[in-house]
């Protein structure tokens, strides 16, 4: 394929049973989109269906990327959790405000926020 | 009656030969006649004490007056009336209204009573009055005196059987009225009338000339027993039968008279039926004369009237709460899981049905077009849905429901609804019924799922894929779609099971196999993996199986879903890309061979140049360029096309991700949406749509489009988005782009709604809708590249084509991504 480097960093922290905090810096796009994918079906796997995802080092994000956020806020919702973002940079937050995911999964400033908003879920 | 002299120019001149009068002794002495106005000949106070002497003996005068009325019968009351229209039209005294009648009667050579129904008909001018002075018109070809003496006979006998019938206090004492006064003269015999009831019963309420005994048989008709008196209910017409024994229907009192003639009126107010008159004659009867009819008929709505007013005399009866019974209706309808409307009648100023209103659209309603439920709720329901006096005669039905009483409900019904104009039709299950003076319209459009069921089966037949679910416990296994013609088996063998699907497929294919099971049913992932599979039928398919596992409410494994495709055809033009391409790769025009396979690809999908478009005052262009990378396909698409309507679809779409699998996918799409347009359907309802599709397609597709639909009789388009980069609008030397409006990409949610808009366009309007190759850029935010793009579509061009063509070279995208461009110009 593309002679680019893939260029995504995935650093999951596993804060409970069903919160899992999962880093997500670079690039996500059609190369590197599998990757979180796996990632996230390990914690689905594994019975973590809170799942935070700090944006705020993801400079880029295309349609193959989005594609894994909403397959992955699916299954969590399915399973009684939730996806939540926190902090996406202006060029993924305008992303999300394109494609309409902000309205489904609404964006929260900082990790902290998003894992009050996961602990608040009962 | 050829030539009484009119009432009001007969007694213009009150004092002419009318000795005084004391009105106001004689209204105070008589309390039953009419309400006097003041007059000029009202006593002072001195002369009523003086007066005593004379009142007692006018009051005596009077009394002896009622007491010849009573002798005369029912002749009383019509004097009586044509009095009271008297002493209205000259201002003057009862007494002195009695004067002027006698001396008018005198005068025209009638008798009182006779010029008594020619008065009344003078100011009621009502159906009666048209009925008797047909009769008159009719009767002028005849000898002037007897011509004379029946059309004044027929006034009378109509009057007085309206007057009896009006103040008579049941329906029986109708019945024996209306036989006496205005059937016998006519050679019928016997009379019936009969109510409605919410059940579409008949009662017998009313009754002459049958004899208590018939009358007590036939005292009660269940509904769905076809007599002569439900023709008239069902048809909602006057009914004739020549001879009752003839036409084999049965009816009260036929034993006496098997070979009578018959005539059934329906007895209805403001188009709602409140009962039926039914009248007997001895012996067979021919046509009647178009008089006689409408004689019966004005006694018909006149029996409507009564059996309206009158209170209800069966106890049985069904009380309807809430006056005409619209708002315990209302409530009612909201507790309904399917859409409804509480309609009652909307009457014209002659009292004529001509609408209903709309006085309840219950919690659950939808209007097919889309538009809030309180655009609806109040509104003329012919004003509202204009297409159901159409084909789809629903407004005959509603009509015809609340005429008779008699519910109607019918499945798979055609419903139409006018969408901008376009009709729509969907398939619905319909219930009609009346309650009290209200009717409950509920519908229930076949089922969303069903539709969609029925939108996948054609997708699923496009992409060649079914779906398949087995119990891993049960061992049942279900095939959807078209899996048995995809494995080569007739519908009546079992399915394959996963672990059989080893045994089918081609050898060196079994570990791959392995592999995906272990993945599936071990490892609990989603799967997914190609091979070949050899069918009986000695056919060699490639097959791409994608299952994911379902876990039961325990936690283990309870059964495994997924789909099967067949990849053949993309199997080997990959193969037949890769070969090419391999060749290709040691010389120098390798990158263009590739480009122009790719294109060629693309191409058979979506054709390169744009077949004309038959849009008047429309120019349309279209550019696509494929990813400049070895990506094979990627997952743009455009569309512009001439819908039915004369409106032109405009689409331009990305399925994300890229190769095959994305071009799939937006074939599925890009058909899907052109089969859904012919609907008629907005463009936000068109997305809904699409989004299902998307949704309920193979694993995990999404795809962004923004889709408009282009009248070019109005000028306008009306456009939405789903999560798609809006349209731009290139006005003079000014270029913007339109709005954000609301509308997630489509397969993210299963059930959405996107936001739709209209602009009107101007002619030299030009209007841009393209995918985000054009802008994408990794360094760049979303917002600077379009900033960029509308600079340079702010830049004068002389041709929409040349302009598509500047965009293009000047786009800045690097992300490889393919690019796709419309662009439509207002001429």
């Amino acid at each position: 394929m593309s002679e680019r480097e893939q260029n995504l960093d995935v650093d999951v922290e596993i804060r409970d049973g069903r919160t899992a905090v999962l880093t997500v810096a670079g690039e996500l796009d059609m190369e590197t989109a599998d990757r979180l994918h796996e990632l996230l079906a390990e914690q689905f796997g594994q019975g973590r269906h809170r799942l935070v995802l700090d944006l705020s080092a993801l400079g880029f994000m295309d349609s193959s990327g989005l594609n894994v956020l909403i397959q992955a806020v699916n299954r969590a919702r399915e399973s009684d959790g939730d996806l939540y973002l926190a902090a996406p940079t202006p060029a993924v937050r305008r992303i999300l405000e394109i494609t309409g995911v902000m309205a489904t999964i609404p964006p929260h400033d900082a990790v902290a926020d998003a894992l009050a908003a996961a602990g608040g879920k009962r | 009656m050829t030539t009484p002299p009119p009432a009001e120019s007969g007694v213009a001149h009150p004092g002419d030969g009318v000795p005084a009068v004391p009105d106001a002794a004689d209204a105070s002495a008589v309390p039953d006649t009419p309400a006097v106005p003041k007059t000029p000949a009202v006593p002072d106070a001195a002369d009523v004490s003086a007066a005593e002497g004379r009142l007692a003996a006018t009051v005596e005068r009077l009394r002896g007056e009622v007491r010849a009325a009573h002798a005369a019968a029912e002749g009383r009351a019509l004097i009586e009336l044509a009095k009271g229209v008297i002493v209205e039209r000259l201002g003057c005294g009862p007494t002195q209204a009695a004067r002027q009648l006698a001396e008018l009667a005198d005068r025209a050579g009638l008798s009182r009573l006779e010029l008594a129904a020619d008065i009344i008909n003078q100011a009621a001018r009502d159906r009666m009055a048209e009925a008797t002075d047909e009769f008159v018109r009719t009767a002028v070809g005849e000898p002037p005196a007897t011509g004379a003496s029946t059309g004044a006979s027929v006034a009378v006998r109509l009057r007085t059987a309206e007057s009896a019938a009006l103040s008579a206090g049941d329906t029986q004492a109708v019945a024996e009225s209306l036989l006496r006064h205005a059937l016998e003269p006519l050679g019928a015999v016997a009379v019936a009338i009969w109510t409605t009831g919410p059940d579409t019963s008949l009662s017998l309420r009313g009754h002459a000339g049958f004899g208590l005994d018939e009358a007590a048989r036939w005292h009660h008709v269940p509904p769905g027993v076809t007599t002569a008196a439900r023709q008239a209910l069902v048809g909602r017409r006057t009914v004739r039968y020549a001879s009752l024994s003839a036409a084999g229907i049965p009816s009260i009192g036929r034993g006496p008279h098997p070979d009578g003639g018959r005539v059934v009126v329906p007895a209805g107010t403001g188009g709602r039926i409140h009962g039926v008159l039914e009248i007997c004659w001895p012996g067979p009867l021919g046509p009647l004369p178009q008089a006689v009819e409408r004689q019966i008929e004005a006694l018909a709505e006149l029996c409507a009237h009564t059996l309206e007013t009158l209170p209800e005399a069966s106890p049985d009866s069904l009380p309807v709460p809430g006056g005409d019974g619209a708002t315990t209706l209302a409530e009612l309808s909201d507790g309904l899981y399917d859409p409804a409307l509480v309609l009652t009648p909307h009457l014209d100023e002659t009292g004529a049905l001509v609408d209903f209103r709309i006085r309840h659209a219950n919690a659950h309603f939808q209007d097919p077009a889309g538009r809030p439920r309180g655009s609806v709720d109040g509104a003329l329901l012919l004003e509202a849905y204009p297409a159901t006096a159409g084909g789809s005669e629903l407004f005959e039905r509603i009509e015809r429901v609340y005429a008779t009483g008699e519910p109607f409900r019918a499945r798979r019904v055609r419903l139409t609804a006018l969408v901008d104009q376009v009709p729509l039709a969907s398939l619905a299950d319909i219930s009609i019924s009346r309650h009290g003076a209200s009717v409950l319209f509920i519908w229930r459009v076949e089922d969303e799922s069903a539709r969609l069921a029925s939108l996948l089966q054609h997708a699923q037949r496009l992409g060649r894929v079914g779906a398949f679910e087995e119990d891993l416990l049960t061992g049942d296994i279900t095939w959807h779609g078209q899996l048995y013609e995809l494995f080569g088996r007739s519908t009546t063998e079992p399915p394959v099971a996963l672990r059989d699907l080893a045994g089918l497929a081609h050898p060196d294919d079994a570990d791959t196999i392995r592999r995906f099971l272990q993945k599936v049913l071990e490892q609990r992932r989603v799967g997914s993996t190609a091979f070949r599979m050899l069918r009986h039928d000695g056919v060699t398919r490639h097959i791409r199986v994608t299952a994911e596992p379902a876990p039961g409410s325990d936690g283990g494994l309870q059964a495994v879903r997924g789909a099967y495709q067949d990849i053949s055809a993309q199997h080997w033009t990959e193969v037949a890309l890769t070969a090419t391409r391999d060749r290709l790769a040691a010389t120098e025009e390798a990158a263009e061979e590739r480009n122009r396979l790719t294109l060629q690809l693309q191409h058979a999908i979506m054709p390169p140049a744009m077949p004309p478009l038959d849009a008047p005052g429309l120019d349309v262009a279209v550019r696509y360029r494929p990813a400049e990378s070895d990506s094979l396909v990627g997952g743009d698409w455009y569309d512009a096309v001439v819908l039915p309507s004369k409106k032109v679809l405009l689409c331009v779409g990305d399925v994300a991700g890229h190769g095959v699998e994305a071009a799939t996918g937006m074939v599925v799409l890009r058909n899907a949406l052109r089969g859904l347009a012919v609907t008629g359907a907005g463009p936000g309802q068109l997305l809904s749509w699409l989004n299902g599709v998307a949704h309920h397609l193979t694993a995990h597709v999404t795809a962004t489009a923004v889709c408009g639909v282009y009248d070019p009789e109005s000028r306008t388009l009306r456009w939405a988005r789903a999560g798609h980069l809006p349209p731009v609008l290139v006005r003079g030397e000014e270029a913007l782009d339109l709005p954000l409006l609301r509308g997630v990409l489509l397969g993210a949610l299963a059930e959405t709604e996107y936001e739709e808009t209209e602009l009107r366009l101007e002619p030299g309007d030009t209007v841009l809708m393209y995918t985000d190759g054009l802008v994408e850029r990794r360094d760049t935010a979303v917002h600077d590249s379009v900033a960029q793009l509308l600079t340079v579509a702010r830049q004068p061009s002389d041709s929409l084509e040349h302009r598509l063509d500047q965009l293009l070279a000047r786009s800045k995208s690097d992300t490889d991504d393919d690019t796709c461009v419309v662009g439509v110009q207002v001429l």
